[in-house]
């Protein structure tokens, strides 16, 4: 495998999750970035969470 | 108040455009009420329900698009067409920017060349969110904290057999590719790779870099924690071999707080294989094991600095640097007129600082001449500041320490924690007032600005009351960075500090001018 | 440009409209609607998009640089279409199924118990992640549906709901009337329910388009044939002409029949079949659709299951 799978040699393109100005300031820098609408999963709420994640494993 | 309607015919903006501008519109003043969509019977029902139908909106069919406005004041159909079509066009231009998928998943089955998560997400949720990118094959920054050891240890293990990058947690610094990634200064690109477990002393480290004609190839943070026996150095291992194999990495620098022997031990017996001069900054840490090991030590953030920058030139490493820019006798002289001033009650020093790496630095350079210096990150434990918000004696505090930032920004973001504290610092007995002013993508834009009026304030404060007030100050940042460098420098001295052209620095003439009042106190006594 | 995939019905459409004429609709930055004067529409989406009925998928990135504009003649060619001179052939390219339940086995089934699970767990995230500016609310306070329990607190109605949320009940609940009765009263409620709301396809459609999909596949609670059932769809489907944008009324007649977006189709799967999958990264990809429109679907498809497994 190549060193980190080769990204020094890659143009980085960058997915954010949280602070919008992270985000903003790579989007000022015409950087390649995504910005997530996150929200906790399940909106925080324990017995969903086992919920779902049950389904994700299933079989 | 008239309703008035601007329609579209045939017209067809994409759903979330639509729905964005009826946000937008509903906002100018005088916009009492609203309706935007498309002119079915039902939405005319609707309309006329709300009283907002018209003889134009009536007139048209399914496939037009409409804007009905209830209007006040001065609000004018004008006004909301031409904020209309502002929109309208804006929104076309920047398609796909304005675009925010609901999770990681939909973001990469959008965008699969994605290599990169920037994590800044509550600590508690952080942990599966780094899971996932992981399991897609991107490299993670992790800004969070609040992340177990534990979590760390097993995501850095699965990111480290993948080949991806896993920094952090608490990660705040990173340029990959010459992107800056969450605070981080500009730095023009050169042959130095630097892997930092430390957010301002990479900081510092870097801008210095730049400020010496040097540059740098990658920046890759490690997370504070990455070098203790739990996580084993795995991050920082992992970058130092990608920088050895990395043809545009020519001098690779390390730093980072003194790391637990055995960790310390697998990251030097890297540095033979490197075929590249290393140096590295164990923050305070022993010299020994690293010379032994083939590196480059160094006695300071500023001295790492300068060894690479020589070392890329093709000079051999110079000795350690402990002086200033300009000749010591001018410096001597600087101390000595500043000591000069002081009422024979002014004899303690207090650092107020942003970067925990660079408060730790300057109690490190100050021990050996101050003694005690009380903090919320001591030395030593029994040096502990007993409340935070209260200083004694000989004082340093780290603002971004987590006492300051629960429930507020990190004062580089908000500068108010610290700038708060200034006026408050200078008090009768305080003759020197240190500080790191530091630049950069992520934080405020302009923080010398924000602590101007209150070091002016100090300053007059202890002119009134029969003293004076040193107030050393030194700018981390590149010319490059939003805030300009030479402009922040201009704005500090203008509010009367002495601006000096690194921490180290800044600290070393601290101590000259502590030992001056020392020595007149001697004199005096 | 070649073109990747392709939906079924495309090819369908070829075949029964050799030579068939039309224009470009409407264009976006990644689809594009072809108007034929036939009526029937279909969308071109660039690779950044999931297909639909009536869809092909193009290797570009994004559609806007191609230059096209509403009027632009397009029509059928032996191998596929000509947008203006661009031809595009459908030979080399992958072909998709439309139908939610393309080559799935419908022989298994989930017991009651696993689907009310599922759905239980789909209904929470809806209410917390969907769009609260479409016809959501209506979950909440719906006279006919099984209260789900678990409504935020801040989901209060909002103009549109409170517009038609009446209707809404009398729409649900004669659709489930398998009498021509029932039927009756089921085409007279849609027709004052049809192109309301926001959005290029008016949140309405979209809830009956879920509501109608979510009813082909529910396994329990069935209240008709499913032949006839997909009658009653169609005929649904087709009182929408002229009542709606020319988008949805395409996107009806298509859900009528059970043919959804490959979105919706995922989330449909893993609601009323057995395969092991992500549900909430399903739902998640589906409430990006559009703006409000995933959410208005999945709000359909929801009030279709819970009334499903509560008969």
């Amino acid at each position: 495998m190549k060193p980190l799978n080769g990204l020094f040699e890659k143009q980085l393109r960058v997915v954010n999750l949280g602070l919008e100005a992270f985000y903003e300031d790579l989007k000022n820098q015409s950087v390649e970035v995504v910005q997530v609408d996150w929200r906790p999963p399940a909106g925080g709420n324990e017995k969903m969470l086992s919920l779902l994640g049950k389904l994700k494993g299933k079989k | 108040m008239a309703v008035q309607t601007t329609i579209r015919k045939n017209a067809y903006y994409d759903s979330v455009t639509l729905m964005l501008i009826t946000k937008d519109l509903a906002k100018l003043p005088g916009v009492e009420d609203i309706l935007v969509g498309m002119a079915t019977e039902l939405n005319k029902e609707l309309a006329a329900n709300l009283n907002l139908l018209t003889p134009e909106l009536e007139a048209l069919s399914a496939n037009d698009f409409f804007v009905t406005a209830e209007l006040s004041g001065e609000a004018s159909m004008e006004m909301l067409v031409s904020a209309l079509d502002a929109l309208l066009s804006a929104k076309k231009s920047s398609a796909g920017s304005s675009y925010r998928p609901a999770s990681l998943q939909t973001a990469l089955s959008n965008e699969p060349e994605l290599n990169l998560a920037l994590i800044s997400l509550p600590g508690r949720y952080a942990a599966a969110e780094v899971e996932k990118a992981l399991d897609a094959g991107l490299h993670v920054m992790l800004f969070s904290d609040n992340v177990s050891i534990e979590d760390e240890k097993r995501l850095k293990e699965k990111a480290v057999s993948k080949q991806l990058l896993m920094m952090g947690p608490d990660c705040g610094t990173a340029m990959i590719n010459h992107v800056p990634l969450a605070f981080c200064n500009v730095v023009r690109p050169g042959g130095i790779g630097i892997v930092g477990a430390s957010g301002t002393g990479t900081q510092e480290i870097m801008s210095l870099i730049d400020q010496l004609g040097g540059g740098v190839s990658q920046v890759i943070g490690t997370g504070g924690r990455d070098l203790k026996t739990e996580i084993g150095g795995l991050m920082m291992l992992q970058a130092f071999e990608a920088l050895i194999a990395d043809p545009e990495t020519k001098v690779i620098v390390l730093v980072s707080k003194p790391p637990a022997p055995e960790v310390a031990k697998k990251v030097l017996d890297l540095v033979n294989k490197a075929g590249k001069p290393v140096v590295v900054d164990f923050i305070g840490g022993d010299r020994t094991a690293i010379e032994a090991a083939g590196a480059v030590a160094c006695i300071s953030l500023e001295d790492a600095a300068r060894k690479a920058v020589a070392l890329l030139r093709g000079d051999a490493a110079p000795s350690d640097f402990s002086g200033f820019d300009v000749p010591e006798a001018d410096i001597d002289a600087l101390a000595a007129h500043e000591a000069g001033k002081k009422a024979p009650i002014q004899k303690y020093l207090r650092g107020l600082f942003t970067g925990g790496t660079l408060a730790d630095e300057a109690m490190k350079l100050l021990g050996p001449d101050l003694g005690t210096i009380w903090s919320n990150i001591p030395l030593k434990p029994e040096e502990q500041l007993k409340d935070v918000k209260v200083s004694a004696e000989h004082t340093v505090i780290d603002f971004g320490d987590d006492a300051f930032t629960v429930g507020r920004p990190h004062p580089m973001i908000d500068p108010s924690t610290r700038s708060e504290r200034i006026v408050k610092e200078a008090a009768p007995d305080v003759a020197v007032l240190l500080m790191d002013v530091v630049l950069g993508y992520g934080s405020h834009p302009d923080p010398a600005g924000e602590v101007a009026a209150q070091i002016r304030e100090a300053r007059e404060n202890a002119a009134a009351s029969g003293g004076d007030l040193t107030v050393i100050a030194s700018v981390c940042g590149t010319e490059g960075d939003p805030q300009g460098l030479k402009a922040s420098r201009e704005t500090l001295s203008e509010a009367g500090a002495v601006v000096m052209p690194s921490n180290a620095q800044a600290v070393r003439l601290a101590a000259k001018i502590m030992k001056a009042i020392a020595k007149q106190g001697g004199e005096r006594a | 440009m070649k073109v990747l995939r392709v939906s079924e019905d495309c090819i369908t459409f070829l075949t029964q409209s050799p030579g068939q004429t039309g224009e470009v609709h409407s264009t976006f930055e990644r689809a594009v609607n072809l108007l034929f004067y036939n009526g029937v529409l279909m969308t071109i989406v660039s690779d950044q998009m999931d297909l639909a009925p009536m869809t092909l998928q193009v290797s570009k990135g994004s559609l806007k640089s191609l230059g096209w504009h509403p009027g632009m003649p397009a029509r059928c060619s032996g191998e596929g279409i000509i947008v203006g001179e661009t031809p595009l052939a459908f030979i080399q390219a992958q072909k998709w199924s439309p139908s939610w339940d393309a080559g799935k086995a419908t022989a298994e089934k989930l017991t009651r118990a696993e689907m009310l699970t599922r759905l239980e767990a789909f209904i929470k995230l809806l209410l917390i992640r969907g769009k609260p500016e479409g016809l959501l609310p209506y979950l909440c306070e719906a006279s006919v549906l099984p209260h789900p329990g678990s409504c935020p607190a801040d989901m209060a109605g909002n103009r549109y709901v409170d517009f038609v949320k009446g209707r809404l009940d009398q729409f649900v609940e004669a659709y489930r009337d398998g009498t021509d009765m029932g039927e009756t009263r089921a085409v007279a409620a849609f027709s004052r329910l049809v192109g309301f709301g926001p959005g290029l396809t008016p949140s309405s459609d979209d809830f009956v388009a879920g509501f109608m999909a979510a009813n082909l596949c529910a396994p329990y609670g069935q209240f008709m044939a499913r032949e006839k059932l997909l009658k009653r769809n169609q005929k649904l489907a087709s009182q929408a002409k002229g009542k709606t944008t020319v988008i949805s009324e395409a996107m009806l007649a298509h859900a009528a029949l059970g043919h959804v977006a490959q979105k919706y189709g995922k989330l449909l799967e893993l609601l009323c079949l057995e395969p092991e999958g992500d549900l909430e990264a399903a739902a998640l990809n589906a409430l990006d659709h559009g703006d409000t429109s995933g959410t208005d679907f999945m709000t359909g498809a929801a009030a279709a299951l819970m009334l499903s497994l509560n008969a």
